[in-house]
């Protein structure tokens, strides 16, 4: 027997006054995924996130957290327990110290000793957080406070983590920080629903990507077959010779649909549309026909330049 | 055995231990203790130069300011506190995360209530000592002293149910920026110039009528709103509800008891969402039950 879904939400619609925030979604999670969701802003990613988060009900719609669906007015308790939500802008009790903010958050979810403290040890350890268990969450730094909202977010084991905008405003190196969190997390078997603006990040880490324009996911896929799906890819073809003779002979071949000749004046960008064997074919093709090529290889699109070539529109 | 107590507090209701865990720092500690003793030192020091023949006067005296200082204090500060409180968490955005806890949200507004005003809590119940100390040695009716501490407990309960759910709709439905600031201070208004002299109001016509408080208040004010030791009967539905003590407090508290049952009703709507109505159809019946009896009963 297949084990359900982490998420799956049926048909999930929001609505607030006349305006439609998110429509229709039919979105699909599996157990152990990196899912990055991706938008322009007021797609609708924030607005799904917090009804899988619980924090607003759909207007029309089910949500399957684990193979339980949620109840709507009810308190749903034990789907709440298999969830860690971190908003985009990480509330926090300044009045509290480090590790008096991570008790009261592992008791809100009936963690007791002596679990609870060896639990707020082994989250202060992941996020990198220890020395500063005694200190004040008002005197941390924001990366340090982002890190703290990811340790509250997991102090109580949750099987999924929702996570909203996560690393906008962080500097780099909290930002590098942060992606070796998520990609420890998931190591340790949890599944991860992150909305984020920075395109490169999510391809890191993401195992599958859904791209939302105005309220609907448009694409639902994983990351590796949105790559592939258009066969349409850059060639960069460098040689010590001459390049006119090189790009004559690449405009003449049937599955060449443009060259241009980078600016180094050493290399040449080719759009190839053809399967591997017939990259491999075009590389034996230069090396008979005596063309000195010094470097062969491909780029592969960012996933930047696939959601731009997706033209999205802007919504807000 | 401190860790003990704190672990099995926190075991029970975690708010109520985060709540002293922000709020009972050194510093507000002090403060609330020595404002306390300081207000209790005034007093005492005031009294102590009035000319009062009698010297019993002088305790009666005493004993009687701190039972109309008392309420005034907890429920004013109380009810401030508890607005303020949930308007800076809907504000800063951490209410959410409690909301989306397994726990009850009745255990989390418990939490609240008991946790939030913990600094007036502490003020008020150091001035308990003078207050029950200076009534006895005044011949204070002991029932009345009981009464007195019963009835601020259910009626903070009630105002404090109330103040939270105010709380909760300020901070959801603000219409203009600022209005959420302005409404812990419109609530602390409202409860020191018209719920806590309604309270006494109450009190002295109905709950402690029967038990001779306003006659022992007679013997050392003779012209003061106790100088009529007669009881002005209260009828509700034809039954005088202010010649029995029994009957007077139970009268109270059930009412009391009914008024907060049916707030926490709405606060548990409220609070598990925020965008819903205040209440439903069904509670909004039982409200307008509850009010048309207890007033048609008066007529």
């Amino acid at each position: 027997m297949t084990n359900p879904p982490v998420i799956a939400t049926t048909q999930l619609t929001k609505q607030f006054g006349d305006s439609i925030a998110v429509s229709q979604v039919d979105l699909q999670v599996q157990s152990g995924e990196i899912y990055g969701l991706i938008g322009p802003n007021g797609a609708g990613k924030t607005t799904l996130i917090r009804m899988l988060a619980t924090a607003e009900e759909p207007t029309l719609g089910t949500i399957a957290i684990g193979g339980q669906t949620l109840i709507q007015n009810q308190p749903n308790s034990e789907v709440k327990r298999r969830i860690g939500f971190l908003p985009d802008d990480f509330p926090l009790y300044d009045d509290l110290l480090v590790w008096d903010y991570l008790d009261y958050f592992a008791r809100l979810y009936y963690l007791r000793e002596p679990e609870l403290n060896q639990r707020l040890q082994e989250v202060l350890v992941l996020v990198d957080l220890e020395n500063k268990r005694d200190s004040p969450i008002s005197t941390l730094s924001r990366g340090m406070k982002q890190r703290l909202s990811l340790a509250r977010t997991i102090i109580h084991q949750p099987t999924l983590l929702l996570l909203d905008e996560p690393v906008s405003g962080l500097d780099p190196v909290a930002r590098v920080q942060f992606r070796q969190t998520l990609k420890t997390l998931q190591q340790q078997g949890l599944t991860i629903l992150i909305s984020s603006h920075i395109l490169s990040d999510l391809e890191d880490f993401c195992t599958s990507i859904g791209i939302m324009q105005m309220g609907q996911l448009v694409e639902s896929s994983e990351l590796r077959a949105l790559y592939n799906r258009d066969q349409t890819q850059q060639l960069i073809i460098s040689t010590v010779a001459d390049l006119a003779p090189l790009e004559s002979f690449l405009q003449e071949h049937s599955l060449v649909s443009e060259c241009n000749i980078i600016p180094d004046k050493h290399r040449i960008a080719v759009t190839f549309t053809g399967t591997n064997d017939d990259i491999v074919a075009l590389l034996r093709s230069l090396i008979s026909a005596n063309f000195p090529i010094i470097d062969f290889h491909r780029t592969q699109e960012s996933l930047e330049e696939i959601f731009i070539k997706m033209g999205y529109r802007q919504t807000s | 055995m401190t860790s003990t107590f704190i672990n099995r507090l926190g075991n029970w209701n975690p708010q109520l231990l985060r709540e002293c865990r922000g709020r009972l720092k050194p510093r507000s500690i002090t403060a609330a203790v020595v404002l306390s003793v300081i207000g209790q030192a005034l007093l005492g020091l005031w009294f102590s130069q009035q000319d009062f023949e009698p010297v019993l006067k002088r305790w009666a005296n005493l004993a009687e300011t701190i039972t109309w200082i008392l309420p005034y204090v907890l429920f004013t500060a109380g009810s401030y506190y508890l607005v303020s409180d949930l308007n800076q968490e809907e504000k800063r955005g951490t209410l959410n995360f409690i909301r989306l806890s397994p726990r009850p949200s009745r255990q989390i507004l418990l939490g609240k209530m008991l946790g939030v005003p913990l600094l007036p809590y502490l003020a008020i119940g150091l001035a308990i000592p003078l207050h029950v100390l200076a009534g006895l040695k005044a011949g204070m009716p002991l029932f009345f002293l009981l009464s007195y501490y019963l009835l601020l407990m259910a009626g903070g309960f009630f105002w404090f149910s109330f103040a939270i759910l105010y709380g909760l709709l300020s901070s959801t439905r603000a219409i203009v920026v600022g209005q959420q600031s302005v409404a812990a201070v419109a609530f602390a208004g409202l409860t020191l110039f018209v719920l806590s002299p309604l309270y006494f109001a109450w009190n002295l016509l109905v709950t402690w009528a029967p038990l001779g408080f306003n006659a022992w208040s007679a013997k050392w004010h003779p012209y003061s709103y106790g100088s009529n030791s007669d009881t002005t009967p209260v009828q509700w539905f034809g039954q005088i509800i202010n010649e029995s003590a029994w009957l007077s407090h139970g009268f109270t508290l059930v009412v009391l008891a009914i008024a907060t049952a049916l707030i926490w009703l709405m606060l548990v709507r409220l609070f598990r969402n925020p965008g819903t109505t205040v209440m439903s159809k069904w509670q909004s019946y039982a409200i307008v039950a509850f009010l048309e009896a207890l007033v048609v009963g008066f007529w």
